[in-house]
């Protein structure tokens, strides 16, 4: 058995010998190698003595989680961009030095003779150069070409060809200059820069391969007693019953057993409007219950479920490199005829208008073709963006999208969610309770995702109440009438400090107690939002006086109290409208609507599954320090990005026309174009992760 | 001059074997863990360096 497990928690190296070493005493276990850049650990075992559950105890007993990667991503080799490197570099090296000679050396002193040895020894140098290290862009080229299409490869494939051929064929005229010092010049700087690419590329794709343990997806299976367990949804086997609460995502493939249940397959068919299933009928991976809980016997498991839809929204976290090539693609589609056009202008005034030889001509032409090359402005936003990206996941903050990362540092006014977001909620069940009603109200509050609902949970293995629904924002209500929920929507005493009621069939709404506290790091967040002057909202379906009480207790902010889903929604729309960037943090059912009409929203990876599919950005724990210094390192990605925007175009404002008077010669256009991709990408690796 | 018809072939074959020794280090590997390799050496075996062979392994 072979298997690649990540190990996110392993801060260095240490850690992965660690682990490294005390596998290799286990017997049975053959081989093990871990990679501390990747943080991930390969290891090969005897099927007979273990499985893959153990080795995962084995390692969790050292105190670190292990993760099989599953379908990692088919591995970027990066060996034969390398092997081209060097081939480069080593012919580089050696016509440099036999040009140099013949530069300094000069034609005096060396006699015709010399001169020629060594212009025919930097052509067979240059020959491999040109060909096989230049393959890396002339294949591009050449396939696009076929397509009658141009990218970026081809002005660079271009210049490699026409001054190598050039200067083969001075060589020949037996001129006195030859350019094969450009021609692997050229290629040797334009592949460090695209190796660097790569490296930066395939680590943001590690990453986001490590992080799908951070959206993995647990379910509540029906255990044969009755009770149920959480398990992860990639243990599910056909013939299982599952638990879905309303506003989760169904992991697999099955038949309701419920009476009936309202499901969003938008996911699966595009269709918006919400389905209304009869038992038995056959449910879909990827829908998402709007009414629930319901139960599902599980038909089919397997790759087309959830954990590739979670897998996709994984890929889409970091920019990814085919996006951002056809982008860039776009883009040169549009730019490359002036690049050829600039090209086309140096040669024609220099050859006809001035009157230079035919060669010198081709070479201005050559150095305005590599200076023009949009590499620099290309790189600008996707290298600080990625950097970004990946710094944040690091503080466990997933920000889906580059146009997230744009709008969290620009946030002019925060709304966020009372209860369960801003708020930590602790409830009890005490004596005004009767006994029996304990269990009742346990099985209702099992089935609901509500901060509330879970707080008054003490025993995970209750199983849910059979055909009860939910109603976002107000409660909880079960088929024999019981319900769970707001004092409004239970018949309790209105103006009562009680948040939380109770009612049981025909009798009267009692008041359950419950305790909120401040999230984590929520003080941190407003003293923030307050230095930033962003103004702070709070939005809560709750009653005035219990909002009140939180406002007050967290520093005077500004609130809404009884807002329904769509209450919530119109008070963020009125800030929209009057040109405000709006954030919104949410986390449940009811916070949808809400999240998607912000600029900008964040969940959390404990929120229910919809809250977070209509969230721009995840934290994956609720504390919101994190999300406070991701908003700070958003705003200095912003001005980074404006940094390189400005920076690319000094470059090409200052080198075009240096290169149209004759001044660059091809292989120092080459190097002051990848400098300025380097440049780019270094000034983005200055971004940190605010303290 | 005529020292370069031999000098220059000799510094290209001392660059060559340096490309194939470049060559075998990417073959087997050795760019894919620049922060773990560099640690690899600093971490003492504390197990004496005959256990392998008892076990008999």
């Amino acid at each position: 058995m072979h298997e690649t497990y990540s190990l996110p928690d392993a801060r260095c190296a240490g850690c992965i010998l660690k682990i490294e070493k005390a596998l290799s005493h286990v017997s049975g276990i053959r081989h093990v190698r871990g990679n501390a850049t990747q943080k991930r650990i390969q290891i090969s075992w005897e099927q007979a003595s273990h499985s893959s559950e153990k080795i995962q105890s084995i390692i969790g007993g050292l105190g670190y989680t292990a993760t099989p990667i599953k379908d990692a991503p088919a591995d970027d080799d990066l060996r034969p961009l390398l092997y081209r490197l060097g081939v480069a570099a080593f012919c580089m090296m050696n016509v440099m030095a036999l040009s140099i000679s013949v530069w300094f050396g000069g034609i005096g002193d060396m006699g015709w003779g010399t001169t020629q040895f060594l212009h025919s020894l930097s052509a067979v140098l240059a020959l491999p150069v040109a060909f096989y290290s230049g393959s890396v862009f002339h294949v591009p080229a050449w396939e696009a070409a076929k397509r009658r299409q141009m990218i970026m490869d081809t002005p660079i494939s271009i210049a490699i060809l026409v001054t190598y051929l050039a200067s083969l064929f001075e060589l020949f005229r037996g001129a006195e200059h030859v350019y094969f010092d450009a021609v692997v010049g050229l290629i040797f700087f334009l592949l460090i820069g695209r190796v660097l690419e790569h490296i930066m590329h395939q680590r943001s794709g590690d990453a986001a391969a490590n992080l799908r343990r951070f959206l993995s997806v647990d379910v509540q299976r029906v255990t044969a007693d009755g009770t149920t367990e959480l398990i992860s949804a990639d243990q599910l086997e056909p013939g299982d019953v599952i638990c879905v609460a309303a506003g989760d995502r169904l992991s697999a493939d099955g038949e309701l057993m419920s009476k009936s249940a309202i499901v969003d397959e938008s996911v699966l068919t595009g269709e918006s409007v919400p389905k209304t299933l009869q038992k038995s009928e056959r449910i879909c991976a990827g829908a998402i219950l709007i009414s629930g809980p319901v139960f599902v016997k599980i038909t089919k498991v397997g790759e087309a479920t959830e954990i590739g839809q979670m897998a996709k929204m994984a890929e889409d976290v970091v920019a990814h490199k085919g996006r951002l090539q056809r982008l860039s693609d776009q883009f040169a589609r549009g730019y490359i005829p002036l690049v050829f056009g600039g090209g086309a202008l140096g040669f024609l005034i220099w050859y006809f208008v001035i009157g230079a030889s035919f060669v010198q001509a081709t070479l201005i032409a050559v150095a305005v073709l590599i200076v023009t090359c949009p590499c620099a402005s290309g790189l600008a936003t996707p290298a600080v963006t990625s950097r970004a990206m990946n710094l944040s996941m690091g503080q466990g903050v997933i920000i889906k999208s580059g146009r997230a990362l744009e709008y969290l540092g620009q946030v002019d006014h925060v709304f966020v969610d009372k209860t369960g977001t801003a708020s930590f909620v602790t409830a009890s069940l005490d004596a005004d309770l009767p006994t029996h009603a304990h269990r009742t109200v346990q099985k209702l509050a099992r089935a609901s995702h509500h901060p509330f609902a879970q707080a008054l949970v003490s025993d995970s293995k209750i199983c849910p109440q059979d055909d009860v629904s939910e109603i976002p924002g107000k409660g909880i209500e079960s088929a024999n009438g019981a319900r769970l929920g707001s004092a409004e929507f239970t018949g309790g005493d209105l103006n009562s400090d009680y948040s939380l009621w109770f009612r049981d069939q025909g009798s009267k709404a009692i008041p359950i107690k419950t305790v909120e506290r401040p999230a984590a790091g929520f003080e941190v967040f407003l003293d923030h939002a307050q230095r930033r002057q962003m103004d702070v909202s709070l939005l809560s379906g709750d009653t005035e006086k219990s909002v009140r009480k939180f406002a007050q207790q967290v520093g005077d902010v500004e609130f809404w109290a009884k807002c329904s889903p769509m209450d919530k929604s119109k008070r963020i729309r009125d800030r929209v409208d009057q040109g405000e960037r709006v954030m919104m943090i949410g986390d449940g059912i009811n916070d949808c609507v809400a999240l998607a009409t912000a600029d900008v929203s964040v969940s959390f990876a404990a929120a229910s599954q919809i809250a977070q599919n209509s969230a721009d950005v995840v934290l994956t724990n609720r504390d919101f320090s994190n999300l406070t210094k991701a908003m700070e390192m958003a705003r200095r990605a912003r001005a980074l990005i404006a940094q390189n925007l400005g920076f690319a175009m000094i470059y090409n404002v200052v080198t075009i026309p240096l290169a149209l008077v004759g001044v660059l010669t091809p292989a120092l256009a080459a190097l002051l174009m990848s400098s300025s991709s380097l440049i780019v990408m270094l000034n983005a690796l200055r971004l940190r992760m605010p303290k | 001059m005529n020292a370069i018809l031999y000098l220059l072939p000799i510094s290209l074959l001392l660059a060559v074997i340096s490309l194939i020794a470049f060559f075998w280090t990417v073959r087997r590997n050795q760019y894919q863990d620049l922060d773990g390799d560099c640690l690899r050496a600093l971490v003492d075996e504390d197990l004496p360096l005959v256990r392998n062979t008892v076990d008999g392994k």
